[in-house]
């Protein structure tokens, strides 16, 4: 059934080559024919007709076929394509209808139609092969001029380091990562991002940068959660409106937080602007090389993309098929969390190696608890260059095994609870210039040395299990409750009045009767209520409640 | 709505329709071959979508072998689980948490006309003809948090070691009065049952960690006092697919019944069997597309894992005598709120979700102070001791721990009013809840209320507003977590809720 499915997707992928039959059969056909009208002579072949009829009607089904592949958006062109080339093969069927039946006058009108619908299909259908605007691409050259084009990028070490630039920086990055679609020669959405002038007008769904309504004389400000340039790269991977698309290479995370920073910068083209603390500017993107005839190169990075895609989703296929939980850190970003709770007892070393060697590079939070991995994978978890988060939480991991980790550049969590870690790893923790916090608990660490290695590591928080602080800081005196407090809203009565109602702590609290109203039996002072300035004793809670729906229905004694 | 929209219930429905039509013609014209073939080649990408027939993608966020496609966070999210303490029936912020010593010089005034305003009463109260003031009988006392010290009352001497993880919110309002909606809108963000819950939402949100167990997990104590009922709807998924909904872990010796295979039956046979049964269903779904089905076939599924996965889980052997010890005698007795707390750091080391504890038994009508004494014993060393667990193993930093009731409870006596014994009536306008962990501030307090504890004068903080604030902690914006139901996008805060970010860390 698949070496089917393969062949239906082979004469899918057909459509280029045969399209040239009817294409070169009705064009032939037409001039043919317009020739004859003019001689007033009989139509011509009508078999030849048969055949390119039949073979646009081919062409027609090869394309939708195609179309069901993945990796055609949805774009204006193709849609055209798409109903004009149905057109035409419905306009062919036509034409050998009324050739076989009718008078050759209407075959010939039909028959020139058809050519005419054919003619836009085919352009379109050439756009979507060759980029928009492919045909007039010659003229247009000279018009390129007057865009200004982004020069290439000086050295990052040009830039101070807190400060990036437009065209140092940003330009760059839609250089590498955009400008293949939206640029000079494919603009899709009509959307180019190739110049200054360009990324202002936007695309055919407006603006990409969103401008606040600007207060009088005020330079308006950017909204940068509501510009398309931003929101759309933090859409899902899988939603249409994500760029880069799916398929493409996705801007890294430090690479979209640029992004936004110029934004929140109110996007300037010309002057410099800050970095906010503690942000790096991202590695310069590489840029592929764009000499040459596009359309390979866009195969061949493309083909680059699927084998290291292909190899990772391997990777991912394989841990999940042994139920390890995968997610990416965030979307957009290729880093991941990888946790083995649902596997750990059956977890070792070898399982290790084997199913994160190939994901190493891409590892970021890496849950390992309760597993049986040793020092023996230490080696492999501390070439992990992007390791954030490493929990060994309940392993017999051991100070030799964690010596590996020495000078992590990145790891900022370290959970090694309940391992077999001791003080001599204290070294190892100092090494880590990114650590954050330590989680070591339950080692044998001893606990009176906790205070000398929080003083030798102040800006990292040592988790021993020893700061829960049981003892109050102050506790309050003895109770004494009275109803001396001035009232808020003084009711109509006078205060003096108020006064005698009151009850004065719990010690003239007894009840003035021994007998409950309600029930008649001896009172349990508990459950006292107080009525018109009398303490009144009740035999139960539930006494009170039936006295408190008619006091006046239970005289008192 | 664009009629290409995939989302568009009838475009799927008719995209489900073309193709039972196009196999069944396929059939008898083509033969079976072809309608396979159409099946991988012809279909438009958002059927593939549609009926999982596309090739997952190297970040797509769900495991494979469940039907469960998660959402994934919208960005990088700081808490990966939930623990959510439920603490049904109102606990009384007045006597735990919401420390007011200058009501102890109000002992049996009336409750102020100014400060009860146009508040309805229960049909409890409504009747009393005053509304005397108790102060609460119970000694506070201040202990270390990030700021000047959380007051806490003496009922809950173990939980003040843990002040310091606390983040105190004193300024929670909801909209119900009763029991049965206030919980329903705590849960599910609506007082009309029938949404799904907010364990159900995350289910959906996050998918699962830990495909050998259920995402969603639910477990109860029964409590000492007045219990309301407690339905399974709480749990429910509402509208969204059931396999969402959160699975109750039995409080007895056996948390999961029928687990294991009748004598006689192998795991093999078991293996067998459901392989067989899946096929049925598989064909009863290709004939109604009633996603129920596929929803109980992943039921079966996760059973049968379960049947690996609950011994072990259930099996405390293996925690240490200091442990035990730590979440007091009572983590012995399967079903005590201290044995369900160390069960829920055992579910979140193990990847599971969304854990909720139900703890019945806080409706203190009447005789509050002794049943109140009962409640907090039962939970006072045990909730403790699980934010202590989960810190000193790392799990408090990517964890949210909720305490929360439904509402709070009246300043003023219900019934009787004694220096001894008081009770104290629902009240929706104020109520104290707290977070540990997974992103949100620690050891802060947020939000007064009067000197009455009855109106909030600082930073009120609605149901809606905490989910949002929760949410936000797990990596979703609350507005775009959505799920379309009878044409409709629902979300779990309506169209409410903004996120607080004073108390996000």
């Amino acid at each position: 059934m698949d070496s089917l499915a393969d062949l239906l997707a082979v004469f899918g992928r057909m459509h280029p080559l045969l399209l040239h039959m009817p294409i070169g059969m009705l064009m032939g056909l037409g001039f043919m024919e317009l020739v004859l009208w003019k001689r007033g002579a009989a139509p011509a072949s009508r078999w030849f007709l048969l055949i390119a009829a039949v073979s646009a009607v081919v062409v027609a089904g090869s394309g939708w076929v195609l179309h069901g592949e993945d990796g055609y958006a949805s774009s204006f062109g193709l849609r055209w394509h798409e109903r004009l080339g149905i057109a035409t093969a419905v306009g062919a069927t036509l034409c050998c209808v009324v050739r076989f039946a009718g008078p050759a006058k209407y075959y010939r009108t039909v028959l020139l139609l058809t050519v005419g619908v054919m003619i836009p299909t085919g352009h379109f259908g050439s756009e979507i092969t060759h980029g928009k605007g492919f045909l007039l691409e010659p003229f247009e050259q000279s018009e390129e001029e007057e865009y200004v084009p982004f020069t290439q990028p000086p050295s990052t070490e040009e830039a101070g380091p807190t400060l990036a630039t437009f065209e140092q920086h940003i330009a760059p990055l839609l250089q590498a990562r955009c400008t293949k679609c939206h640029g000079a020669r494919k603009s899709k959405g009509d959307l180019r991002l190739d110049s200054i002038d360009a990324i202002l007008a936007g695309g055919e769904d407006g603006a990409i940068i969103t401008f606040a309504s600007a207060e009088d004389g005020a330079d308006p400000l950017v909204m940068v959660e509501e510009s398309e340039i931003y929101r759309r790269l933090l859409l899902p991977l899988e939603h249409d409106d994500h760029m880069p698309p799916e398929s493409k290479t996705q801007l890294t995370v430090p690479e979209i937080e640029l992004l936004r920073i110029w934004l929140e910068a109110n996007a300037p083209f010309e002057e410099s602007f800050a970095l906010e603390d503690g942000v790096a500017l991202p590695e310069a993107p590489t840029i592929e090389d764009d000499q040459g005839e596009e359309s390979e190169d866009e195969t061949l990075v493309s083909a680059q993309d699927e084998a290291r895609n292909l190899q990772d989703e391997v990777a991912l296929q394989a841990l999940r098929s042994i139920q390890v939980h995968v997610q990416v850190m965030e979307p957009g970003s290729d880093l991941l969390w990888i946790d083995f709770a649902a596997v750990a007892e059956i977890t070792d070393d070898a399982m290790v190696e084997r199913y994160l060697t190939p994901l190493s590079v891409r590892i970021s939070d890496l849950s390992l608890s309760r597993t049986r991995v040793t020092a023996e994978s230490m080696e492999l978890l501390a070439s992990m260059p992007n390791l954030t988060r490493l929990d060994l939480v309940q392993t017999a991991m051991t100070d030799a095994g964690l010596e590996a980790l020495h000078g992590h550049l990145k790891l900022e969590r370290l959970l090694i609870s309940q391992t077999l870690v001791t003080e001599q790893s204290f070294a190892v923790l100092k090494s880590l210039p990114s650590l954050t916090h330590v989680w070591i608990w339950g080692t044998a660490m001893p606990p009176e040395q906790m205070a000398s290695l929080r003083l030798a590591m102040p800006d990292v928080e040592v988790i021993a299990g020893d700061s829960f602080r049981a003892e109050p800081l102050e506790v309050e005196a003895d109770l004494v409750f009275t109803s001396d407090a001035p009232l808020l809203d003084l009711p109509e009565v006078s205060v003096e009045e108020t006064k005698t109602e009151a009850v004065e702590g719990s010690s003239s609290l007894s009840p003035s009767n021994n007998i409950c109203p309600v029930s008649g039996k001896p009172v349990d002072p508990r459950y006292s209520v107080v009525h018109e300035g009398e303490v009144i004793g009740f035999c139960c809670p539930n006494c009170p409640k039936t006295f408190w729906e008619d006091p006046s229905a239970f005289p008192r004694k | 709505m664009d009629s290409q929209d995939p989302s568009n219930p009838l475009r799927e429905h008719d995209l489900l329709m073309t193709r039972r039509r196009f196999f069944g013609k396929a059939a008898k014209s083509l033969g079976a071959g072809f309608g396979a073939l159409a099946m991988n080649s012809l279909l438009a990408p958002e059927l593939r979508a549609l009926t999982g027939a596309n090739k997952p993608s190297a970040l797509d966020l769900s495991a494979a072998p469940s039907l469960n496609r998660a959402v994934g966070p919208h960005f990088k999210p700081k808490a990966k689980r939930v623990i959510y303490l439920h603490m049904e029936g109102a606990p009384s912020q007045l006597d735990l948490y919401d420390y007011k010593p200058g009501l102890r010089a109000r002992f049996n005034q009336d409750m102020p006309e100014s400060i009860r305003g146009e508040q309805r009463l229960t049909g409890m109260t409504s009747g009393q003809a005053r509304f005397p003031i108790a102060p609460s009988i119970f000694k506070f006392s201040r202990y270390k948090n990030q700021q000047d010290g959380l007051w806490l009352s003496e009922l809950l001497p173990h939980t003040g070691s843990v002040a310091n993880e606390m983040c105190m919110i004193k300024s929670m309002h909801t909209e119900a009065i009763n029991h049965e909606p206030a919980i329903t809108f705590f849960q599910t963000g609506n007082q009309q049952p029938g949404r799904p819950s907010f364990g159900s939402w995350m289910s959906y949100g996050l998918g699962s960690a830990n495909e050998n167990l259920p995402t969603f997990i639910v477990m109860i104590t029964q409590g000492i006092g007045n219990m309301q009922a407690l339905s399974a709807r709480f749990w429910g998924s509402g509208y969204l697919p059931s396999e969402h909904q959160g699975s109750k872990l039995r409080s007895g010796a056996d948390p999961v019944l029928y687990l294991r295979n009748p004598e006689g039956v192998s795991r093999k046979d078991r293996r067998r069997m459901l392989d067989l049964v899946a096929d049925l269903n598989e064909k009863e779904y290709q004939r109604s597309f009633d996603p129920e089905v596929h929803a109980r076939i992943s039921q079966y599924e996760m059973a049968y894992r379960m049947q690996m996965s609950v011994p072990e889980l259930t099996d405390f052997s293996d925690e240490s005598e200091s442990t035990l010890e730590m979440y007091g005698p009572d983590v012995r007795t399967p079903g005590t709120f201290a044995a369900n707390c160390l069960m829920a750091r055992r579910l979140a080391e193990r990847g599971v979700r969304f854990i909720q504890l139900y703890m019945r038994g806080w409706d203190q009508h009447g005789n509050l102070p002794s049943e109140l004494r009962a409640q907090t014993k039962a939970i006072d060393q045990a909730q403790a001791a699980l934010l202590k667990d989960l810190k000193r193993r790392g799990l408090l930093d990517d964890t949210l721990v909720l305490s929360a009731g439904e509402f709070g409870r009246t300043v003023y006596s219900q019934g009787a009013l004694t220096t001894e014994n008081y009770g104290r009536d629902h009240h929706p306008r104020c109520f104290s809840v707290w977070t540990a962990g997974g992103g949100m501030k620690r050891g802060i307090s947020y939000g007064e209320t009067d000197d009455f504890s009855y109106n909030i004068v600082k930073d009120p903080v609605e149901v809606h507003d905490l989910h949002a604030t929760m949410l936000h902690c797990l990596g979703f914006h609350h507005e775009q977590l959505g799920y379309r139901s009878q044409g409709r996008d629902m979300r779990l805060t309506d169209v409410f809720g903004h996120v607080n970010h004073d108390l996000l860390a």
